[in-house]
């Protein structure tokens, strides 16, 4: 039978090295893990884990490689590097191969976002190329300042199926002055109906109410190798309704609002102008009245 | 009073034993915000690959120069040659050389081995 005195010296040495052993192995010298795997990674890490695993399809195209190296990872990091990824890369505006193996990757995961709608498109499609000269969609006839330059040889005309757009071009004009190389671009709603009633010679006659320019719209720009976005009212001291693209010389543009399969203009491209400079477009867009 | 004290050793080296077997053994410390640095050797390997294939899609060698420090922030291109010539020497996937050898080419640090997928000596 084991004393009360032994029992306490006993317990009182295992309770205080019990204590220095977790000391030491939680603090001192706690295990070190270099065997980690990626889900493991801090979330910075996590993430930059996932975009280098998205660029890699998009260097090999091996999809199954790819899922490989993603999985374990949780599915909101995947999803929410994935998209943020994609909707960067296309307001820088990558490359369309580039995008098309991005697309088809996030796709495959059930991610989605506006940037992807151009891609999903084009199933595997090489990317072709926008019409030669500048066709609006509205009626409108363009109105150019010099007359083009012959055009040169139109690349395909890419394969997406474009969808009705609830705008139309108003009226697009090439411009030879001011800042060169650029599409400015008008966005603006219909003025209000004017009321049908006769004035009354005792009330005044209302004063005509102009166009209304909408802020907050999505404008697309479409080449062959890639898109770029805008929004309008970023430069509320233009216009609340206005937004502007850089250009390239000899690249064909198309120009969408909202989605970008909605084109209202395609064929768009810089001209010379005489005295040597680029010119620049500007274009007013209107949102057709509602049906 | 030379027993208790005896006692109270043996419990203290029970209790060291105990506690170092809960804290490294059974109830370890748990990582969950490891770096790249850290990784398992194959998940490495995989790192190295995709820091090539994103400098073959951006073609920006800064990004992939300080991608590859987050393995080795001494000597960054390390990690990369020795991946590189592993393959080469067995037989990796030739797409995969190829890309590891234009990063390497891109970040000046090629080696013989590599020569054959310049396409040409240097």
């Amino acid at each position: 039978m084991i004393s009360r005195g032994r029992f306490f010296a006993l317990s009182l040495g295992l309770a205080l090295g019990l204590a220095l052993g977790l000391v030491y192995a939680w603090l001192i010298d706690p295990v070190q893990l270099y065997n980690t795997t990626p889900p493991l990674l801090r979330s910075d890490y996590r993430h930059e884990w996932i975009r280098l695993a998205a660029l890699g399809y998009v260097a090999d195209g091996d999809m199954d490689r790819a899922l490989a190296r993603l999985k374990g990872l949780r599915e909101e990091d995947v999803r929410d590097a994935l998209a943020a990824m994609i909707e960067a890369y296309a307001a820088h505006g990558q490359p369309a191969p580039t995008m098309r193996r991005l697309t088809e990757l996030a796709r495959r995961l059930g991610v989605y976002t506006p940037a992807m709608s151009i891609y999903l498109e084009t199933p595997g499609a090489p990317t072709g190329g926008i019409l030669p000269t500048p066709i609006p969609t509205s009626p409108v006839p363009p109105v150019s300042l010099t007359p083009p330059p012959p055009t040169p040889t139109p690349p395909p005309v890419p394969e997406w199926t474009p969808v009705p757009s609830p705008y139309r071009v108003l009226s697009q004009n090439l411009v030879c002055g001011g800042t060169p190389g650029q599409l400015r671009v008008w966005v603006q709603a219909p003025p209000p109906p004017e009321p049908t009633a006769t004035p009354s010679p005792r009330r005044p006659t209302p004063t005509p109410v102009g166009p209304r320019p909408l802020d907050g719209v999505v404008l697309w720009l479409l080449w062959a190798d890639g898109a770029d976005r805008a929004v309008t009212g970023l430069r509320p001291w233009v216009s609340p309704g206005y937004a502007d693209f850089h250009l390239q010389p000899g690249v064909f543009y198309a120009l969408s609002v909202e989605e970008p399969n909605a084109p209202v203009l395609s064929g768009l491209s810089l001209q010379t102008c005489p005295d040597g400079g680029m010119s620049s477009w500007e274009i007013v867009i209107e949102r057709l009245p509602n049906e | 009073m030379r027993n208790l004290l005896l006692l109270g050793l043996v419990g203290l080296a029970l209790g060291v034993t105990l506690g170092l077997l809960v804290g490294w053994v059974l109830w370890p410390v748990q990582y969950t915000n490891t770096a790249p640095a850290q990784l398992r050797q194959d998940y490495r390997n995989d790192y190295i690959l995709m820091v090539a294939a994103a400098y073959q899609v951006e073609g920006n060698p800064d990004a992939a120069l300080e991608r590859l420090a987050q393995l080795e922030p001494e000597q960054p291109t390390r990690p990369l040659v020795e991946l590189t010539e592993t393959l080469i020497a067995q037989g990796g996937r030739p797409t995969d050389i190829r890309m590891l050898v234009r990063l390497a080419e891109a970040l000046g640090a090629t080696t013989p081995a590599m020569w054959p997928y310049l396409g040409g000596t240097p």
